[in-house]
């Protein structure tokens, strides 16, 4: 197919891209989560020595590129990477690929079951029309490895500790180990209580997972739901729309009203976040959780 | 401490991880039931590191304190 006869436009939608050399594009692919089979990198592995230059990129976002495929091969090695299992990435104004780290799967801090509100994302957005690029990110906890707070939408994992009178022995160990000192040891009537100040908290797991007599359990527990986020030409980090967001059906909830409200007040090219901050957060906190 | 009775004092001060908790866990090893041993840590990634391989060992943790610098934690066997 001769270089002009190719929609551009199509192409991006579907994860390709084309590189300043002449005829050779970026077949960009899909890991939701960050995620691949041993047996789908095989794949990838295999085309990438047929079509492009025996090298895969890996993007910031958890993507793998095949680059300098030429235009006359993209279909051929889109279906070989298609019977697979592997599906093609997005570029362009759409809900780009949800990116997670492994959350509580195998990591000690991960307070959520990341992948799986990935992969929930994932078949509820993916790829869906939006004024600007509009990305996703899902962390464990307040560690925030994938940087929730860099996306249009970033979703944290959050705990609220608890004290546990009955088991603790007063070692003091939480106070220094909370790495915003909320956590105060008060003198009181009965003898001595642990208690942690809210504004300062910021809803990690470290005293609930190294207290060693388990004093510190998460008492409320959800997420941290983040909007307006991005690292692009105008940084603006997101801001928190709700501190502890305590079930999966109204973190949906609001995520389907902000998704919506940016579909219909975004205007062509402009990021969520700019939106935001042109129309004024608490205008926009207000249309997505009503008033205060 | 004027309430524990220290058996021994190992200062990991200045080590990195996970150095300093390695160490600490071979000294726990020594201990005699009932003895205590004083670590003197680091603030912030250090205490953080320490803690986390003594809770993964079963260690108990008897008190922590500030000192001018860093921490006094008094571990014992069980």
């Amino acid at each position: 197919m001769a270089e002009h006869e190719l929609d551009l436009a199509a192409l991006s939608r579907v994860g390709m891209m084309r590189q300043k050399q002449p005829g050779y594009y970026v077949m960009r692919l899909k890991a939701v989560a960050g995620d691949l089979k041993a047996s789908e990198l095989a794949c990838i592995a295999s085309v990438a020595e047929k079509y492009g230059r025996g090298f895969v990129h890996l993007s910031t976002r958890q993507g793998v590129e095949i680059h300098y495929v030429h235009s006359d091969n993209l279909e051929k090695a889109r279906l070989e990477l298609q019977e697979a299992g592997i599906e093609m990435g997005a570029c362009g104004p759409r809900v780009r690929v949800i990116v997670a780290c492994p959350g509580d799967d195998s990591c000690r801090w991960g307070n959520i079951d990341t992948k799986k509100i990935a992969r929930e994302l994932d078949s509820l957005y993916f790829k869906q029309e939006t004024p600007s690029k509009f990305k996703f990110a899902v962390t464990g906890c307040s560690n925030n490895c994938t940087k929730a707070n860099e996306n249009d939408i970033g979703v944290r994992g959050a705990i609220e500790p608890l004290w546990v009178q009955d088991v603790c022995t007063d070692c003091g160990l939480c106070i220094p180990l909370c790495p915003v000192n909320a956590i105060e040891r008060k003198e009181n009537d009965e003898g001595y209580s642990y208690t942690t100040d809210q504004e300062k908290c910021i809803n990690c797991s470290i005293c609930t997972s190294l207290c060693t007599t388990n004093a510190w359990v998460a008492g409320r527990k959800g997420f941290t739901l983040y909007i307006g986020g991005t690292m692009g030409r105008i940084p603006r980090f997101a801001s928190v729309l709700k501190k502890i967001v305590e079930t999966e059906d109204e973190l949906y909830q609001l995520i389907d009203k902000a998704v919506t409200f940016y579909k219909e007040n975004g205007r062509k090219k402009e990021r969520f976040g700019h939106m935001i901050d042109r129309i004024g957060l608490e205008n926009v906190k207000e249309a997505l959780l009503g008033k205060p | 401490m004027a309430n524990h009775d220290i058996a021994y004092t190992l200062d990991v001060q200045g080590i990195s991880c996970p150095a300093n908790a390695v160490r600490v866990k071979a000294a726990v090893g020594e201990l005699k039931d009932g003895e205590l041993l004083e670590v003197l840590v680091d603030e912030g990634e250090a205490v953080l590191r320490v803690a986390r391989t003594l809770k993964d060992s079963g260690y108990r943790i008897v008190k922590v304190e500030p000192r001018e610098q860093g921490l006094s934690v008094i571990v014992s066997k069980k």
